[in-house]
């Protein structure tokens, strides 16, 4: 049975094919980055493995189960957590807070339960507890974690929503653009941490990046979207010698320098 | 069962113990008005309470809160008045009742957004309202329905209060509320994390119709009088400015626009007639009768200058009164 | 027959009236993209003006009618600048926009109930009262002023949004208000306009009831939510939409009372509005937008 499975999936918007007949599939414990330039439709492929939109044709398989038709809430239940290019954090909680809301799914009590404060209350609530600081102390904001995380600096927001996702012991982890907005140092920690998470929480993943050094540094492999389409795919040094993701980029490639 | 929730379970048997034996202390030792003025305070902050759980804290700004009120209020009535049921059964009922009106409701709109959302459960509550004014033979509909027993004495309406306050500061301090707070923060975060939002979003609005329908309940168990008029547009309105002017998302901020809310026309009065005793005359008429005018001033300044209301999003809890510069100095005196 | 057409025509006039209500719920929440809770009482504002400059018996009521219109006109754009504007510039969520509407109209229906009282009040009789005989229809002359005054009104409306430059300009602001900014458009005074047609179109709606029927400080809710429904029904953000949207709610409204029952005569319009926004929340002529991701 295959980890995770994406078969001539399919979007359109109007009279626009976001989405063309991408076949992708990611093997359980790799690393495997999703490239191409703005617009190709890389978040939309992210939008579609997570259920916020409906495929027009085409299958989506996690651990043999066809996902397709779930709501977002019941495929993040099932192990896809993903992450936001804009950064979702819930600005008015604190980095605490953030993480304790996302282990709802690990304590399970009901809403009498909730309503009256019983002792299965308590002892799930240290758990989620325990569970939030352990998770903040392996991530490195253990000594932020009362701070609002509206106020937190750029690059550790992205690392609270990372550790968020987390939260819900994820086994495919979906990360949209992490290194958006970091410079060449916060790239480095960036990747050191994303090892980190790989290997302490052991969970597969699926990135997609615009920061060339990023991707090529932890993926294993990689897929190339153009125009919704996909272009090729294969290893790191397969997809930087290949003429046609060089011409794909043309244009692109200044602006990735630059970043 | 464990002893953590048998402590919790005790200290809110002391607290209802206390406001019961405060509230028979006042409603026997101090003349009627003032204690009428403290049960329609109780009443109002359930009923602020209420609202802030769907509003403040899942961000779900119904307005027709007024609705649910009035299903409770003419179910306990007309279950005591024509089934002789006894009141604590009536008023259960009656919350549940609106509870399921507020099922029933929340699920086709809480697919709607904002603005939208606001106008369908305003729309609700005038049809409501509609069924009420025309089922004459049930409900008495546009004549009133008179003769509903007085049960919502203070001690009543304290004791309801006190028990609304614990269940739904439980609430909110749980993964419910967590969920709850996450629902109006970022929905499409929320799901990413596996929240369900529409049934925390129906949950939400349920729970707070079930204490709208008790509130509602016991204003006809205190008037003894029931008119579909009284939980209309304004009524909603009123419940709003308590939440708005305590602090939309503080539960310590809705007992205290409650209180703001229910002594303003006192101290409006009080005030009028002190201008009055002064000779002032023209000036206590004035502010007798322009006192709404100044309460929705009142309004749009904290709108514009304070729009978190006078507590904001902060709890009066023993943790935070322990954090006042004032208590700490108290201890260093001790010391 | 005659029943068929008098009802037509109640349903019509008082549909004339919702639609000039329900253009300016339209209006504004095309340019600030929130529903003005406010804009009901605009309505009873002219309908009090009109009757407060009466009583000074200075000048004819009609004179004191199109006062009102002004005056309520530029009422409501300075509740714009001074007071929404305000939050827009701290970028303050939306929510508040409608908290803050809730606020002005209490402000506006309290200060009217203080001053007049909460009763109702009857207007200087101006026209004739004998109903105009059509056939089987009885027309009173006063429906006549309401029919043709809406129209006129509304076709002036239309004409200026969509043949003048400030009007055009208010189509750009409701359409992307930053690009509008960037294209060199007066933003802010594009809003300001536009709420001062809102308010003159509402305060003509008040003075028209004031002469069909009476007002009461309380007559801008109810109409005001009716006129809402009106706006949604026929699309909110489209001007057509709303003058569509009146005259079917009013029609709906009358036919409804007529053959069904009138105790759900003010019910038929909730029923409509909370329908089309489950069902079709974009309305007869609008359009829906997605959040992005």
């Amino acid at each position: 049975m295959s980890f995770f499975n994406v078969e001539n999936l399919t979007i359109k918007f109007g009279g626009l094919t976001a989405v063309d007949r991408v076949n992708l599939h990611v093997d359980e414990g790799e690393i495997v980055g999703l490239i191409g330039p703005n617009g190709a439709g890389k978040t939309t492929v992210f939008n579609l493995i997570t259920g916020v939109y409906m495929p027009d044709t085409g299958s989506i398989t996690f651990k043999g189960k066809n996902i397709v038709n779930m709501k977002p809430n019941q495929i993040a239940e099932l192990g896809i957590v993903r992450t936001f290019q804009n950064i979702r954090l819930f600005k008015g909680l604190t980095v605490y807070d953030n993480i304790r809301t996302a282990g709802h799914l690990r304590i399970p009590y009901s809403l009498v339960h909730s309503m009256l404060h019983t002792g299965l209350y308590e002892r799930r609530e240290k758990e989620c507890r325990e569970d939030a600081e352990k998770l903040l102390g392996m991530v490195g904001l253990l000594d932020r974690k009362d701070e609002l995380s509206a106020s937190l600096p750029y690059g550790m927001q992205r690392r609270v929503e990372i550790a968020r996702a987390l939260a819900l012991k994820p086994s495919l982890l979906l990360l949209d653009e992490p290194a958006a907005g970091m410079n060449p140092q916060e790239c480095v920690e960036l990747i050191d941490f994303i090892r980190k998470v790989k290997n302490e929480f052991k969970t597969t993943i699926l990135i997609i990046e615009h920061h060339m050094d990023v991707i090529m540094n932890i993926c294993e492999r990689m897929y190339v979207l153009n125009f919704g389409k996909l272009l090729t795919d294969g290893t790191a040094s397969e997809i930087q010698n290949d003429p046609k993701v060089i011409e794909a980029y043309l244009g692109e490639e200044q602006e990735d320098v630059e970043d | 069962m464990s002893s953590g929730f048998l402590k919790r379970l005790g200290a809110l048997v002391i607290q209802v113990l206390v406001a019961w034996g405060l509230a028979t202390y006042f409603r026997q030792n101090l003349p009627a008005y003032p204690v009428g003025i403290l049960t329609i305070f109780c009443i109002n902050a359930i009923l602020a309470l209420s609202w802030n759980l769907v509003a403040g804290f899942t961000g779900q700004f119904s307005m027709g809160h007024a609705g649910f009120m009035a299903i409770g209020a003419y179910t306990s009535a007309l279950l005591m008045m024509k089934l002789n049921w006894p009141f604590v059964p009536s008023l259960i009922a009656g919350g549940t009742l609106s509870g399921f009106a507020g099922f029933l409701i929340g699920f086709p709109s809480l697919r709607l957004v904002g603005d939208y959302l606001s106008v369908v459960t305003l729309g609700f509550q005038y049809i409501i309202t509609a069924i009420l004014n025309n089922t004459v033979k049930l409900t008495g509909g546009g004549l009133g329905l008179a003769g509903v027993p007085f049960k919502a004495t203070l001690p009543v309406t304290a004791v309801t209060l006190v028990v609304t306050l614990w269940l739904i500061t439980n609430l909110v301090h749980s993964k419910h509320g967590r969920s709850f707070v996450s629902v109006k923060e970022d929905e499409i975060a929320a799901r990413s994390v596996g929240i369900d939002t529409t049934s925390f979003k129906i949950m939400a609005f349920v729970i707070s119709s079930f204490f709208a329908g008790i509130g509602g309940a016991l204003i006809g168990h205190y008037m003894m009088y029931l008119h579909p008029d009284i939980f209309n547009y304004q009524k909603t309105v009123e419940v709003i400015s308590m939440v708005i002017l305590g602090g939309i998302g503080s539960l310590t901020g809705s007992i205290a626009g409650a209180l703001g809310i229910t002594l303003l026309p006192e101290v409006f009065r009080n005030l009028a007639t002190v201008f009055g005793s002064w000779g002032l005359v023209a000036a206590g008429a004035f502010v007798k009768k322009g006192w709404t005018v100044f309460y929705a001033v009142m309004f749009l300044l904290i709108m514009l200058t304070r729009p978190q209301g006078l507590i904001g999003r902060k709890e009066l809890t023993w943790e935070s009164i322990c954090k006042t510069k004032l208590f700490r100095k108290l201890q260093k005196k001790e010391v | 027959m005659g029943e068929f057409l008098q009802q037509l025509w109640n349903g019509l006039s008082i549909g004339s009236v919702y639609a000039l209500v329900a253009v300016g719920y339209t209006l504004v929440f095309g340019v600030l993209k929130f529903i003005n809770f406010a804009h009901g009482s605009i309505l009873t504002l002219g309908a009090y003006i009109a009757l407060l400059i009466a009583l000074q018996k200075v000048v004819p009521f009609q004179v004191a009618m199109g006062l009102s219109m002004v005056l309520s006109g530029l009422f409501s754009m300075l509740t714009e600048q001074q007071i929404y504007k305000r939050l827009r510039i701290k970028n303050a969520p939306r929510l508040n926009m409608l908290i803050t509407s809730i606020g002005i109209s209490l402000l506006v229906e309290n200060a009217i109930v203080v001053y007049f009282s909460a009763d109702f009040h009857i207007y200087p009789r101006i026209m004739s009262g004998i109903p105009i005989q059509l056939g089987e229809v009885l027309i009173p002359p006063v429906d006549i002023l309401l029919v043709v005054g809406a129209i006129i009104l509304m076709l002036a409306l239309w004409f200026f949004v969509n043949r003048t430059l400030v009007g055009l300009s208010i189509k750009a602001v409701s359409m992307d208000r930053d690009a509008s900014s960037l294209m060199g458009i007066n933003v802010n005074r594009a809003i300001s306009v536009t709420f001062f047609l809102a308010g003159v179109m509402a305060s003509t709606a008040g003075l028209l009831i004031g002469m069909k029927f009476s007002v009461n400080p309380a007559l801008g809710g109810l109409f005001g939510l009716k006129s809402f429904s009106a706006a949604v029904l026929g699309g909110i953000g489209s001007i057509q939409g709303a003058y569509v949207g009146g005259y079917l709610i009013g029609l709906l409204e009358t036919f409804g009372a007529g053959y069904i029952s009138s105790n759900f005569k003010d019910a038929i319009a909730f029923i409509l509005l909370v329908l089309v926004l489950l069902f079709k929340p974009s309305g007869i002529f609008g359009k829906g937008t997605k959040e992005k991701v």
